[in-house]
């Protein structure tokens, strides 16, 4: 009887067949549970008497037999012995020590037709292996592989479940940029109506919003011709703002500049590069990429030429007698990293000489070469 | 002993770093040689040592507080090196120098001529009397001594002997 367990019927379990009138025998001592309803699932076995429900795993029962009675009328099969595999039940159950190894069903009359056959086979089906056959494959290193894919499998899903909402934004906000193309048309139609100061202004916001038509990789088939144009699209990005800091803008400047005016299908670093890269294959373009000897790369301006910038650097360096990289940035508006290289390249020309010390790299004018 | 007048170049702090641009650090080290030159006349230095380097002025200018590193004063050695005016004091570490101001050659012709002047020529002189008499000699190391004697003793003029109480050398006519 300590296969037992308290427990009631699942809905989701399917209930083969049920009986009433039956008493609970351990071994061939007759139990307290008299003349209840039996009911019978894939893999459990049920005794319920009003509020009492006790349930037995099917996973116990070893094999079912019918034992004949004899009576005043003849002999009849009233009574079902099942027997049972030793407990391993931890949920708690109507008896907790062990008494025999076998149960006895007693039917008050007699055991129903087709009972103890259909009993036989449900317990022959094993349906309770059914549910964890899987958890027995998946040891070892296939089990393992197996669990990888499918969390795998799960990330993926919501992934893609977290960026359908961005694919939506991305097609609405081509048809912003379609729209604001169309304000600015019909601003430029009337004129008249409002004032100029205001249209300027407007009319700068949206180009804030960025490039009407970015260049996309998807629409090429061959990277050549992408690169190509999307040069020429960073050419003309960029020519107005260059010009405004000098002539010479740090390729990550760049980069960050083009992007900001693409706002959306943002360019990769190495793309920025390759498209960079053309312009110098072509002689007509008026902005260069140029490698300093320290590796580092700049867009610069055909106007911007090496001796203006040189004339430049000795002005600053004549004002303030020696110069960082870090104080000629601030004093003349490049960043740090071209400051570094615009002295650098004073340096190599003989227009300035270092010091090394533990304030740091200054740079002064070359006194040295001047002398004579 | 009067003080050293220093070079426009020994306030500059450029003067203190090597420079990598060939042109200006020629220039450099031609100023650093003069100077260094200048220097050890001055004070009559004869052996500089790179590691100490730092407690001379020389290449140490507090007033900026920029000095010249070890590596730095090896390059300038090297450039005196080459022009004959320094050597190493030992073959195998670079690190102890002879700063000659006059070079060997010149030194063992002034000291033919201090033999000839004191009427020293077929006579035998120790080192002592040559070092310690008044004049360009004064206070000569003798490791330079001993190189400018083998000069002379190369032109024959003189031969180097060991005596009892040191060495000495006797000079032909």
């Amino acid at each position: 009887m300590d296969r037992f367990e308290y427990a009631k019927l699942d809905p989701a379990e399917t209930v083969i067949c049920g009986h009433k009138n039956v008493t609970l025998y351990d071994g061939d001592y007759k139990t307290s549970f008299h003349r209840g309803n039996i009911i019978l699932t894939a893999t459990r076995f049920f005794w319920t008497l009003g509020e009492a429900w006790l349930s037995l795993q099917l996973r116990y029962i070893v094999y079912i037999e019918c034992t004949v009675t004899d009576t005043l009328f003849g002999s009849k099969i009233k009574t079902i012995v099942i027997h049972l595999l030793p407990s391993d039940n931890t949920n708690p159950g109507p008896v907790a020590c062990v008494t025999g190894n076998y149960i006895k069903l007693d039917f008050k009359d007699k055991v129903p037709e087709g009972f103890f056959d259909v009993f036989q086979k449900t317990i022959g089906e094993k349906k309770w292996l059914i549910g964890k056959i899987p958890h027995h494959i998946r040891t070892g290193i296939g089990g393992i592989e197996k669990n990888i894919y499918e969390k795998q499998k799960a990330s993926d899903v919501s992934i893609t479940d977290a960026f359908k909402d961005l694919d939506r934004l991305m097609i609405t906000a081509k048809d912003m940029v379609m729209i604001s193309k169309n304000i600015s048309e019909k601003i430029k139609e009337k004129q008249g109506a409002i004032s100029d100061d205001e249209t300027v202004r407007f009319k700068s916001y949206l180009l804030g919003l960025g490039v009407d038509d970015p260049v996309t990789r998807s629409s090429f088939t061959d990277s050549n011709s992408y690169y190509t144009t999307l040069c020429k699209e960073i050419i003309k990005i960029i020519q107005v703002s260059l010009d405004e800091v000098g002539g010479t803008m740090a390729l990550a400047e760049v980069y960050c500049r083009v992007n900001r005016a693409r706002g959306l299908d943002l360019l990769s670093p190495e793309d920025l590069m390759h498209a960079c890269f053309m312009m110098n294959s072509d002689t007509s373009s008026p902005i260069k990429l140029k490698q300093f000897d320290s590796g580092v790369l700049a867009l610069q301006s055909s106007m911007c030429e090496e001796s203006v910038v040189l004339k430049k650097i000795v002005e600053a360096l004549k004002i303030s007698g020696s110069l960082s990289a870090q104080e000629l940035s601030t004093s003349i508006g490049v960043s740090v990293l071209l400051a570094k290289e615009y002295l650098l390249t004073a340096e190599k020309n003989g227009k300035s000489c270092r010091d090394e010390s533990i304030e740091g790299l200054k740079f002064y004018l070359n006194k040295f070469l001047e002398e004579n | 002993m009067g003080e050293v007048q220093w070079p426009w170049q020994y306030s500059f702090p450029p003067f203190f770093t090597i420079q990598p641009n060939l042109e200006t650090r020629k220039k450099q080290l031609d100023a650093w040689r003069s100077l260094v030159l200048d220097y050890c006349r001055l004070h009559k230095i004869f052996i500089i040592d790179v590691r100490e380097g730092e407690h001379l002025p020389l290449f140490n200018n507090t007033a900026i507080s920029r000095k010249l590193s070890p590596q730095a004063i090896n390059t300038v050695l090297e450039v005196l090196l080459s022009t004959g005016n320094a050597g190493m004091v030992d073959k195998s570490s670079r690190s102890r120098w002879y700063v000659y101001w006059h070079t060997v050659d010149e030194w063992a012709t002034i000291v033919y001529k201090w033999a000839q002047d004191n009427a020293m020529v077929n006579t035998v002189c120790t080192f002592y009397e040559l070092t310690n008499s008044s004049g360009d000699l004064n206070g000569l190391d003798e490791g330079i001594l001993v190189k400018a004697l083998k000069v002379l003793e190369k032109r024959q003029l003189a031969e180097i002997l060991t005596l009892d109480s040191g060495s000495g050398v006797k000079f032909f006519s």
